[in-house]
């Protein structure tokens, strides 16, 4: 990927691209694919209703644990503020309707083809094969989500744990690749103190990442 | 022979200039950001970087604010509706040269066999 388009796609994504924000919330459904295969039976609220009170519980102090995650990527990489249509909002509520729509038909006409398994690898490999691989996890996770959906092992507790593996796994490594991402594109090559290596006389570092920005073939427009 | 290297002259220095054309693609590519986040994505020093800064709002290419966020100082950046203008008619008139230039090359290679 050319250094403008990476620029570009990294500051468009920045707030996805804080994936240590998922990790939390991966760990919940690890922890209840734990629960569910028994392991912690011995932990207080293993009954179901309990299981279920706990799970929630955990998942909100997820939910709200990704707050001071996002205050840390900001302290440490800084903020970016985007619109409405860039920061993806639009996109989300397209993809929830069409979720809860496949759901629904699939509920109704049974079908043999998981109609909303399908919508969410298609939307996981989207955002894979888009910014020319820039997040390869993405790929992976999709395939793996659709293969799961389509043997379906089996409809009863080992399908749900197997679920819940799959949806934690999947969130953890898509978190931790868009980090990675993310950390990369904004590896300061200067130093707190300021003394950073000596500057050319553009101000960028000798072999600093600006270097052949406008090489190669260009893009038009914005 | 018309050669597209004259028009290489037209280009507007200001957006051209590598780290500045980093923090502009940046710029549009959000409604804006920090310094810090700029600092972090272009590798510059902060002197450096206040240079390019100054020089884009002297050419009335961005806006800066400075904003406290949580207590603390914040210098928040973003394009002007002008900014973006020259910054689509940068990338615009470089893709005429592209192709001028490779128009030029073929022609220059027939012409020499």
């Amino acid at each position: 990927m050319l250094d403008v388009q990476k620029i570009r796609y990294v500051t468009s994504h920045y707030p996805q691209l804080q994936g240590l924000r998922l990790a939390p919330l991966g760990a919940v459904f690890i922890f209840s694919a734990v629960w569910r295969a028994g392991w912690l039976s011995s932990s207080p609220g293993a009954t179901p209703r309990g299981a279920a009170r706990c799970f929630l519980v955990l998942l909100a102090v997820a939910l709200v644990a990704s707050f001071p995650i996002q205050a840390w990527y900001q302290r440490r990489f800084g903020v970016v503020r985007l619109n409405s249509v860039e920061n993806g909002t639009l996109a989300l509520g397209t993809f929830a309707v069409m979720l809860i729509g496949l759901l629904w038909v699939e509920e109704r006409i049974q079908s043999p083809v998981p109609l909303a398994g399908c919508l969410v690898a298609a939307a996981l490999a989207s955002i894979g094969a888009g910014a020319r691989w820039l997040r390869p996890q993405y790929v992976v996770i999709a395939a793996a989500c659709l293969i799961v959906r389509w043997l379906r092992p089996s409809d009863g507790p080992g399908g749900e744990i197997l679920a819940d593996l799959v949806v934690g796994i999947g969130l953890l490594v898509a978190g931790i690749g868009d980090h990675v991402v993310l950390t990369r594109a904004l590896r300061a090559s200067w130093r707190p103190d300021g003394v950073g290596p000596p500057p050319s006389h553009s101000g960028i570092h000798s072999g600093g990442r600006l270097r052949g920005l406008v090489a190669g073939p260009t893009r038009s427009g914005p | 022979m018309y050669a597209p290297f004259e028009d290489m002259t037209s280009l507007d220095r200001i957006v051209h200039e590598p780290a500045r054309l980093a923090i502009l693609t940046a710029l549009n590519a959000c409604e804006s950001c920090d310094f810090l986040y700029l600092q972090r994505l272009t590798g510059l020093t902060k002197g450096n970087l206040s240079n390019h800064l100054a020089k884009l709002q002297q050419s009335g290419l961005v806006e800066t604010r400075r904003l406290a966020l949580r207590s603390a100082p914040h210098t928040s950046v973003s394009l002007t509706p002008e900014g973006r203008e020259s910054l689509a008619r940068y990338w615009s008139r470089l893709d005429t040269l592209r192709r001028a230039a490779a128009r030029w090359r073929f022609a220059s290679s027939d012409a020499a066999d």
